[in-house]
């Protein structure tokens, strides 16, 4: 009875996972919200974009901006009411208030993704105050990036090549030149930006009205940047909307699939199914605390979301840090076993330092464009206790010190025996004088 | 001229020779008053040559600790080598009483304290080493 009842919970519970599969292709929810200025954005454009979207069973809905002033909410009370949010470039003043910049962030803190474009013809105060906190300066009004040596013949849009992309993890490299006509960004030196797509050595970004007004040159600009957040929400943002239409689809398409997957964590996406630690005999923390020198294993498992399943994660830069303030060791983390969604990662045999205290087993897989996993785990290690320590028989040097006591005793001894000895023939030969 | 020169020389070479005379005859004198002191009173010599050996047994622990370049198991070479410093010192303290008398300690007096004072360091000693 209690067998088929486990039974029937497994194939429950197997059920419910391949249900979840089916329906989520982001490995965090799939509502989205488009907002779109209807003087700048015609949304007919996009169809091939939003087509590729709804194939991937994103929930989405749009948010004209107009003459009204309707606040967009964001946020349900304290909950989330979107996971993704996609704004176009626009132009209405109205914007910044229904939607002011510290929303933006603090839907970024929550979790939610964002990938945000800006024209020429139209970058937001929100949305450039928004991507100024975290270190994205895209370039003011009616500023464009213009390339004399890599333009195309009949609309002055640029080429880039493919082969330049700058992170592998965001969207892979190829060989094929992509269509851009937009502007470009300056950005600062955060190690959380993720620069993708550099302007060309040749090229600069100057104000279309007045001349020589320059925001970059050279490879200083970039077309397209990425952003992690340290809770992993993850933000994109692109210098051109036309970038995404149905008309550059030719060209653009694989890398705008990649960005959008990547920014909507559908790929590099690691979990960690968690650390463990064990002495080398198999016990654990809890059945025998560590001391100092004590011989144990530390084990992680890595996952990667695929689009559709967790997958093994595979590398060779993982690294445990165990450590007091600073680290003891630091151990690269060899692949171990693996099941059909978890690669584990296991550090061998570690020694655990001469040094008691409370130590970190910390590992802080932190990669430029894959999702970043911490895991860490305080636990104490203990001197050893009085009768743990070896005699002194044991330790053959003090061999010397125990032959020098014990011949200092034997030494006494006899001088003692002697001592009285002598007195005693005195005191009789004493005795015999008085007599 | 040549005549102060010799005198200084040879007034110089009498003062070394009276000077090094001065040490050795004060050396034999030391080395008389001890044998007097010593041959008058056989236990002194027993004394003498165990403070003599306990010199031996702490130079060659100390010796050792600096042939090996360790000093690891610590305790151990404090408690053996503090055997020998603090066995010289009760045999020393027993000695200048045994030669003169401390005012109210008689001779007896003092030679039991020095086994009982000895007793209680070799009881610390195996102790400490352990």
């Amino acid at each position: 009875m209690e067998f088929r009842l486990s039974y029937v919970l497994k194939l429950l519970f197997a059920w419910i996972q391949v249900i979840a599969i089916a329906q989520a292709k982001s490995s965090s929810g799939s509502k989205t919200l488009i907002v779109y200025d209807q003087r700048v954005t015609a949304l007919e454009e996009y169809s091939v974009v939003f087509n590729s979207l709804k194939d991937r069973s994103f929930d989405i809905h749009y948010t004209a901006i107009g003459n009204d002033s309707t606040p967009i909410e964001l946020f349900d009370g304290e909950s989330r009411d979107y996971d993704k949010l996609i704004i176009f470039p626009t132009r209405s003043r109205h914007f910044n208030r229904q939607l002011p910049a510290n929303k933006l962030l603090a839907f970024l803190n929550n979790g939610g993704d964002v990938l945000a474009m800006t024209s020429p013809d139209g970058v937001a105060d929100n949305v450039r105050v928004f991507l100024n906190q975290l270190g994205i300066y895209p370039s003011p009004k009616n500023f464009v990036l213009k390339d004399y040596m890599h333009a195309t013949d009949d609309d002055n849009s640029l080429l880039l090549s493919s082969s330049s992309i700058l992170n592998e993890h965001v969207v892979t490299k190829g060989n094929y030149e992509l269509k851009y006509k937009g502007s470009a960004a300056l950005l600062d030196n955060s190690e959380l930006i993720i620069p993708v797509l550099q302007a060309p050595r040749t090229s600069f970004t100057e104000d279309s009205q007045k001349a020589n007004e320059k925001w970059t040159v050279g490879t200083q600009g970039y077309a397209a940047v990425s952003f992690q957040s340290l809770y992993n929400s993850r933000v994109s943002w692109v210098g051109s909307d036309s970038f995404f239409s149905d008309r550059s689809s030719s060209p653009n398409s694989q890398f705008v699939d990649e960005l959008m997957k990547w920014t909507f964590s559908e790929k590099s996406v690691l979990k960690s199914v968690g650390g463990s630690h064990v002495h080398l005999s198999g016990l654990d923390y809890a059945d025998v605390p560590y001391k100092i020198n004590d011989q144990v294993v530390y084990k992680i498992g890595l996952s990667e979301w695929n689009g559709e399943f967790w997958v093994p994660f595979m590398a060779d830069d993982v690294q445990l840090e165990l450590r007091m303030i600073d680290p003891y060791y630091r151990i690269t983390l060899v692949p171990n076993t693996s099941t059909d969604c978890v690669q584990y990662y296991s550090s061998g045999e570690i020694n655990l330092p001469d040094h008691h205290g409370i130590f970190t087993f910390s590992v802080n897989y932190m990669r430029s464009g894959l999702s970043f996993v911490s895991e860490r785990d305080v636990k104490a290690i203990r001197h050893l206790a009085n009768d743990e320590y070896p005699r002194s028989w044991e330790i053959t040097n003090s061999w010397v010190y125990l032959t020098a006591i014990y011949s200092v005793i034997g030494a006494w001894s006899i001088f003692v025996v002697l001592f009285l000895g002598i007195q005693g023939r005195k005191d009789v030969t004493v005795e015999k004088k008085n007599n | 001229m040549s005549k102060s020169s010799v005198s200084s020389v040879s007034a110089a070479s009498a003062s070394v020779a009276s000077s090094s005379s001065k040490f050795a005859e004060t050396f034999s004198a030391a080395w008389a008053a001890y044998r007097d002191q010593v041959g008058a009173d056989p236990r002194l010599k027993l004394v003498d040559a165990l403070l003599a050996f306990l010199v031996v047994v702490g130079v060659a622990q100390f010796g050792f600790v600096c042939a090996v370049r360790d000093s690891f198991p610590l305790n151990a070479f404090l408690a053996g080598f503090s055997a020998c410093v603090g066995q010289f010192v009760l045999a020393v303290s027993l000695r200048m009483q045994w030669v003169e008398s401390f005012a109210g300690i008689r001779k007896e007096r003092a030679f039991m304290e020095f086994v009982g004072g000895s007793l209680v360091l070799h009881f610390v000693c195996l102790h400490f080493v352990n």
